[in-house]
């Protein structure tokens, strides 16, 4: 336990005195450029309800993209990988979709649905969507042709063909682009809102509150929004990751028996 | 006489414009025959079974399984060269999954599992899940799957090729206990002319180029066999004659 | 593990090394966006030599949506750059090393900009509406302390593209160039709401790194003296030397765009100032002005109370002589 535990302890503690040392080695006049994480947890406290607000407000719309876009990934995967001729049809205009910039969607959203939490979960679908529609259908399309064939002999009915030899052979896929969705998530929440977010009642994302913390120098305030960013995104992680463990743990070979 | 398990009358099997992969081929197997097919590479042994088990249409020609066109009974279980495990199951989840795909009853479908477990001497590994398991276990678990069915018609694409010998001469001698107990009809594809002579009551032996059956053995030893037999006269010298003939209707310059 | 104090002084030499530099008369002055009329004193002085000629190597660095003017002033990258005085007073608190030296506009020039048949003729009527405008800009939580009101921000995205788009669309224009863009889009010429009729009256500044200045008082003293004559002769006399360098550096300044930001600068008196009659205002910073926006902060909670003094973010020591 302890051999576990005591090495990212110890680079903690070394990063720690590294920041420090930076920090004292810089000129008192350049000393803004990396404040001591006391005063970034001072900033912090000082400001805990303006953040827990914005951090609650991103996550929020993080979630919203993220179960959006794994809703209709696995939708549409399920569509593209039922014929060939649904792929060739629609395939091309799912890669090409996927080259817009958000920077040049940004203003037709707020033209066409307005700006706040609705633009701000389509920018966080619209970059999380792809990597999983992408690997869901490669995962459907690459069952084992043996086990292909023994579904054919078993007489399997489509339906039994897709549930219980598709869906299951494309689980490691999915949970391969879930892990990626759940990365590209809080960041397309962020940029979301710096774009499209809007502020009232103070309900402003993380986004915005960096950009204001950004213009007003406020250095330290900005180093806190970005590790609560590094947070949310911790969090999407790990839970992606606790639940593709449960899901696939017992049987793939990603995850060792010992 | 029984009416045949299995007959092929004239069937050719050509794929695209190529030269057939069997051609003009006729056979029939009665109740309780182990046919074991051997011959060279691309001589179409598994064309044949899967032309048996309606996986693929013949080109031409007849075949009739238990009285069927090939692919309308449910009395014919198949098992694949690899174990075809799904590995997100375990081995109780894999023995019973094609009975699932039948829709059966819960309690027959345990039943059958059960059974088919107990045959293949697996009981105790029922929740391990495949990569847990011994190339030799995987493969019991597959040859289970297919009890499950209670086929009349067993067809086996070499489903021992991978094994070491040690392994594969249990199973072996596995494969014919549980025959001895239930009785249906095999047709085995393998490379070995020692398994083939060990389980076989017929042996053919196929050319490639087309392929057709260019000789037949019977082997009349005595049920049950045992290892014992593998050490008799008898067995040896049928190895070898078959060998020689198998040897016959090799390619010349054909490279092992 | 031995060489993590050498690799730690390296790194922290390499932070002040890069911001050391060779000849002690050069200046570079970090814009706040691509080069504009809004910069046309610089540039006359500029084209016209007037820096060479006071022994100053002037350089003007174009900015954009990210020319973070404030944090690349105090890290010395320019010793100078334009920006607006709220900001730039903030930063001063969060320990940058800056020093309000000199105006460039007299009335820092965001506005609100509204179509002209929207009904709304005051800030009370803003009250539930949507605006866009920069989340960073401290006229608004001063709008909403001041009137009551409560609406909507959009964060400003720097087009006028929805504005046009959208009838009911109000937006933070620099009323300056927007106009321009707008009539140009097809639509009429828009209406403002004025920030300082508000009572909340920043400037567009000069802001200098203070550690140099305070090292390098006569250079200063001599950019500045330049800069004012600059904005004389470019508003008074042929703007053409600005012009043509600044189309030269920026090729969507077509005459036309450029001829109407300068006529808004004059008409509106953005750097003579509104109350004068002569050019004798031009750069002027007023301490006044200071403490009632350090005040008018203090109480908006933007800025702590008694955090700042006048003495610690402008000085008028540079300016010329009245």
């Amino acid at each position: 336990m302890i051999r576990r535990i005591l090495p990212p302890v110890i680079t903690g503690v070394l990063l720690l005195l590294a920041w420090l040392a930076l920090h004292a080695a810089l000129p008192a006049s350049q000393q803004f450029l990396l404040p001591t994480p006391v005063r970034i947890l001072s900033a912090a406290a000082a400001r805990a309800p303006e953040l827990a607000s914005a951090a609650a407000w991103t996550a929020t719309a993080a979630l919203g993209g993220f179960a959006l876009a794994t809703t209709v990934a696995i939708s549409f995967s399920l569509l593209l990988a039922s014929s060939r001729l649904v792929r060739a049809a629609l395939y091309p205009y799912v890669m090409l979709l996927q080259m817009v910039p958000i920077i040049i969607i940004a203003p037709i959203l707020i033209l066409w649905v307005g700006a706040g939490l609705p633009s701000v979960i389509i920018v966080t679908f619209l970059i999380s969507f792809f990597p999983m529609v992408v690997n869901n259908t490669q995962g459907l399309l690459s069952a084992d042709p043996n086990l292909v064939d023994l579904f054919r002999m078993g007489k399997a009915t489509p339906w039994q063909q897709l549930w219980l030899l598709r869906v299951p052979s494309a689980l490691p896929y999915f949970f391969t682009g879930l892990r990626i969705a759940a990365v590209l998530a809080p960041i397309g929440a962020l940029t979301g809102d710096y774009l499209v977010g809007t502020t009232s009642g103070g309900n402003a994302g993380l986004g915005i509150t960096a950009m204001i913390a950004s213009t007003r120098s406020e250095i330290p305030a900005l180093y806190a929004t970005a590790f609560i960013a590094c947070a949310l995104g911790w969090v999407f992680v790990a839970t992606v990751s606790a639940a593709s463990w449960a899901a696939l743990h017992r049987w793939h070979d990603s995850y060792n028996q010992n | 006489m029984p009416s045949p398990v299995a007959q092929l009358k004239s069937v050719t099997k050509r794929f695209g414009a190529a030269p057939p992969v069997l051609d003009d081929l006729s056979l029939t197997a009665n109740p309780g025959d182990f046919i074991s097919i051997i011959g060279p590479s691309g001589c179409g042994k598994s064309t044949l079974l899967r032309l048996l088990s309606g996986l693929t249409p013949a080109s031409s020609g007849d075949i009739n399984v238990l009285g069927h066109p090939p692919g309308e009974t449910d009395r014919l279980a198949y098992v694949f060269q690899e174990p075809t495990l799904l590995p997100w199951l375990d081995v109780n989840g894999n023995v019973e999954a094609l009975l699932r795909l039948r829709n059966l009853p819960g309690t027959e479908i345990t039943t059958r599992r059960e059974q088919a477990l107990q045959l293949v001497r697996l009981t105790d590994r029922a929740h391990h899940y495949p990569r847990q398991l011994s190339g030799g276990q995987k493969m019991r678990v597959s040859l289970a799957r297919a009890l499950t069915l209670q086929p009349d018609l067993l067809l086996l694409d070499e489903p021992f090729g991978a094994l070491d010998e040690m392994t594969r001469d249990h199973l072996n001698e596995e494969l014919l206990t549980i025959r001895d107990q239930q009785n249906w009809t095999a047709f085995f594809v393998t490379h070995s002319v020692a398994e083939a002579v060990f389980l076989s009551t017929r042996i053919l032996i196929l050319a490639p180029h087309p392929g057709r059956i260019v000789a037949e053995i019977a082997v009349d030893f005595s049920h049950p066999r045992t290892d014992e037999l593998r050490r008799t006269d008898a067995y040896l010298r049928l190895v070898a004659e078959v060998s020689r003939q198998l040897r016959a209707v090799e390619p010349a310059n054909a490279t092992p | 593990m031995k060489y993590l104090p050498l690799l730690l002084s390296l790194l922290a030499l390499g932070f002040v090394g890069c911001s050391q530099k060779a000849d002690p008369n050069k200046i570079t002055v970090q814009l706040d966006w691509v080069p504009e009329p809004e910069h046309g004193g610089l540039f006359q002085a500029l084209a016209k030599g007037w820096f060479a000629d006071a022994g100053l190597n002037v350089e003007l660095v174009p900015g954009g949506p990210n020319a973070f003017v404030t944090q690349k002033v105090a890290t010395n990258k320019a010793q100078i750059g334009q920006a607006d005085s709220t900001n730039t007073l903030l930063a001063v608190n969060q320990g940058l090393p800056l020093l309000q030296v000199a105006a460039v506009f007299q009335n820092e020039p965001s506005v609100l900009m509204l179509h002209a048949d929207n009904p709304i003729t005051d800030f009370k009527q803003l009250d539930g509406k949507k605006i866009m405008a920069r989340p960073d800009w401290a006229f608004l939580p001063y709008l909403k302390k001041k009137y009551g009101i409560d609406f909507t921000l959009i964060p400003f995205n720097f087009s006028v593209t929805n504005f046009i788009a959208d009838p009911d669309f109000i937006q933070q224009g620099y009323y300056i160039a927007e106009p321009y863009f707008i009539t140009q889009g097809g639509a009429k010429p828009p209406k403002f709401l004025y920030s300082w009729d508000a009572g909340f009256d920043a400037y567009s500044v000069l802001a200098a790194n203070s550690a140099w200045a305070k090292e390098n008082p006569e250079l200063l003293r001599k950019f500045i003296a330049v800069y004012i004559r600059g904005w004389r002769d470019y508003l008074e006399n042929d703007p053409a030397p600005a012009h043509e360098l600044m189309k030269s550096l920026n090729d969507k300044n077509t005459d036309g765009f450029m001829a109407f930001c300068r006529q808004m600068i004059i008409d509106e008196k953005l750097v003579v100032g509104r109350d004068s009659t002569d050019s004798s205002q031009i750069g002027r910073l007023d301490p006044a002005r200071y403490q009632t926006q350090i005040n008018q902060l203090e109480d908006l909670d933007i800025l702590p109370k008694g955090a700042l003094t006048v003495d610690q973010v402008m000085s008028t020591d540079y300016l010329p002589a009245k």
